[in-house]
């Protein structure tokens, strides 16, 4: 039923109805547009934000990685290796800074580490402006003539280095700061030009502050555990030579005690002698048990309960008691 | 009357060995043995030995400790701080502490008699490098009260190593006046031992080192 408006012309209808028709569809297409826009916006944002978790989490665990391992040799390989889950690269290496000497600790990638190598840091006055600004210090294309990408280039050259460096054309290095103080540097390099974005450098940043820690962490480990243990083997050793010259003195006055004797009484002096003996079994006695301290070899052989067996006899030796040792 | 001795070393095996050695002299004879600090000045309170054979390292209480204690408690007792050659910075505690002297453990055995019969006698025996360190080590009374002509004059015997004997007969007085001048000396020097007060006496010039 079409129902007429008595004022309007009714030739005008059929034309007013097609323009608001053709009107919505533009409407709708707009709105399609603008829908599709918007989840494209919220699928980047998700992809950025996953990403970014992404990049996190992996930051996270590879710090967790680090900061567990207190041994230096293996940290710093396993230092290079997680670096690689958080910033990619095709050549890494690390180098304490001792002195004014930068000294290569560890590299990955490169066919010949020339580790332990020694090179004053005068010689490289962008890694010593990048130390004492303690921020990354980036080459974007290493094949650029820019002054930067011409020194790095030419140190490589001086040392012989280009096959190790052949195919890398971007360029990274990031200051290790422990306490406030730089104590290294991590260097990367990567085959893509533009590869080390602002992002990477502070993800690799982040990372390196850890990884400076953990470093100095496991220096003053090694240097805690060396003091130890030479502390435990000179507190032994006093021990042993006491031991020793207690036991050599007795048994030094027994003996000249039984010399007098042989001329005044012989009869008792063999009785002396055979007591002089006895008291060398004890001194011998008293020192096993302390090489026994030193070096726990029966417990490695014969078990803990042979050991305990002759550490049982040799303190009963020492302090003239009567021990028993009971074992399941 | 033999020199009554105690014997203080964790060590079961040397003082085995100093037990057979010093039995060989009829002037000599072991009252007691201890295996530490603590148990030397139980024995020591006990036995009233004329002079403490004093190992240094020892556990629950060292022998400087015991030195120490000993000094206050029984003045008349003598201790010989007996010492292995590694402790050797610690015979400089035990002279401070009033050891009357120290002798090291690979000493001459005949040595050893000896300086037992002098520290019973209250004589001093120093090597010259040992006053020579000690004088240098041990610091001076603090406020040393003036000694009377007479106690200088045992002062000056005491240092050059006279036994009481000895001096009682130099000055022409009786044995047991020289043992009241000695602890009058120590007394006004503020020191615990006759080694101290021949150090000080070696330090203010009254006799040569």
């Amino acid at each position: 039923m079409t129902l007429l408006n008595p004022h309007e012309e009714p030739g005008m209808l059929p034309m007013e109805f097609s323009r608001l028709q053709e009107e919505l569809q533009k409407r709708n297409a707009e709105l399609a547009a603008a829908n599709a826009a918007l989840r494209e916006t919220e699928q980047q944002l998700e992809r950025r934000v996953e990403e970014r978790t992404r990049e996190l989490s992996t930051l996270l665990r590879v710090l967790q990685n680090i900061t567990t391992t207190l041994e230096l040799e293996p940290l710093l390989g396993l230092i290079l290796d997680q670096l690689k889950e958080v910033v990619d690269y095709r050549l890494a290496s690390i180098s304490s800074l001792e002195g004014d000497d930068l000294v290569l600790l560890e590299q990955r990638g490169g066919d010949s580490p020339m580790l332990n190598e020694r090179e004053s840091l005068s010689e490289h006055p962008n890694t010593l402006k990048m130390l004492e600004a303690g921020k990354p210090s980036i080459i974007p294309d290493l094949n650029a003539d820019t002054y930067l990408a011409g020194r790095v280039r030419g140190n490589i050259a001086k040392r012989g280095m280009q096959a190790v460096y052949a195919g890398s054309n971007s360029w990274m290095s990031i200051p290790l700061i422990a306490r406030e103080k730089p104590v290294g540097a991590l260097v990367l390099t990567h085959a893509d030009v533009n590869y080390y974005t602002p992002a990477r450098a502070e993800l690799a940043m982040a990372f390196a502050n850890y990884a400076a820690i953990a470093i100095e962490n496991a220096r003053l480990y090694k240097q805690a555990g060396d003091l130890a243990a030479l502390e435990e083997r000179q507190k032994l050793a006093r021990e042993l030579h006491d031991s020793v010259s207690q036991a050599l003195y007795g048994i030094g006055l027994g003996a000249r005690t039984a010399r007098t004797l042989l001329e005044r009484e012989p009869a008792k002096a063999a009785e002396l002698l055979d007591y002089v003996l006895s008291l060398a079994d004890a001194g011998l006695a008293e020192m096993r048990a302390l090489i026994f301290e030193l070096r726990p070899e029966s417990l490695r052989t014969e078990g803990l309960v042979a050991a305990l067996g002759k550490l049982v006899n040799a303190l009963g030796a020492r302090h003239q008691l009567e021990v028993t040792l009971e074992a399941g | 009357m033999p020199i009554r001795i105690l014997l203080v070393d964790d060590h079961s095996v040397a003082r085995q060995g100093l037990r057979m050695y010093l039995s060989l002299d009829p002037d000599l004879e072991v009252v007691g043995e201890a295996s530490n600090g603590e148990e030397g000045i139980e024995q020591a309170r006990k036995l009233k030995p004329d002079v403490v054979l004093m190992d240094l390292l020892m556990p629950v209480m060292d022998g400087i400790t015991a030195i120490q204690h000993l000094r206050k408690e029984l003045p008349d007792v003598e201790i010989i701080a007996l010492t292995s050659v590694l402790e050797d910075e610690k015979v400089i505690g035990a002279v401070r502490e009033g050891a009357i002297g120290y002798l090291l453990k690979d000493t001459q055995a005949d040595e050893l008699c000896r300086a037992i019969k002098a520290a019973a006698n209250g004589q001093v025996q120093l090597s010259p490098q040992a006053a020579a360190r000690l004088v240098r080590e041990i610091k001076a009374p603090d406020s040393p009260e003036k000694l009377t002509e007479r106690e200088t004059d045992v002062l000056r015997l005491l240092a050059v190593g006279r036994s009481n004997k000895e001096i009682a007969n130099e000055l022409i007085i009786g044995e047991k006046t020289v043992k009241t001048h000695v602890s009058n000396i120590l007394m006004k020097l503020g020191l615990t031992s006759r080694t101290q007060a021949a150090l000080h006496a070696v330090r203010i010039g009254l006799v040569s080192q």
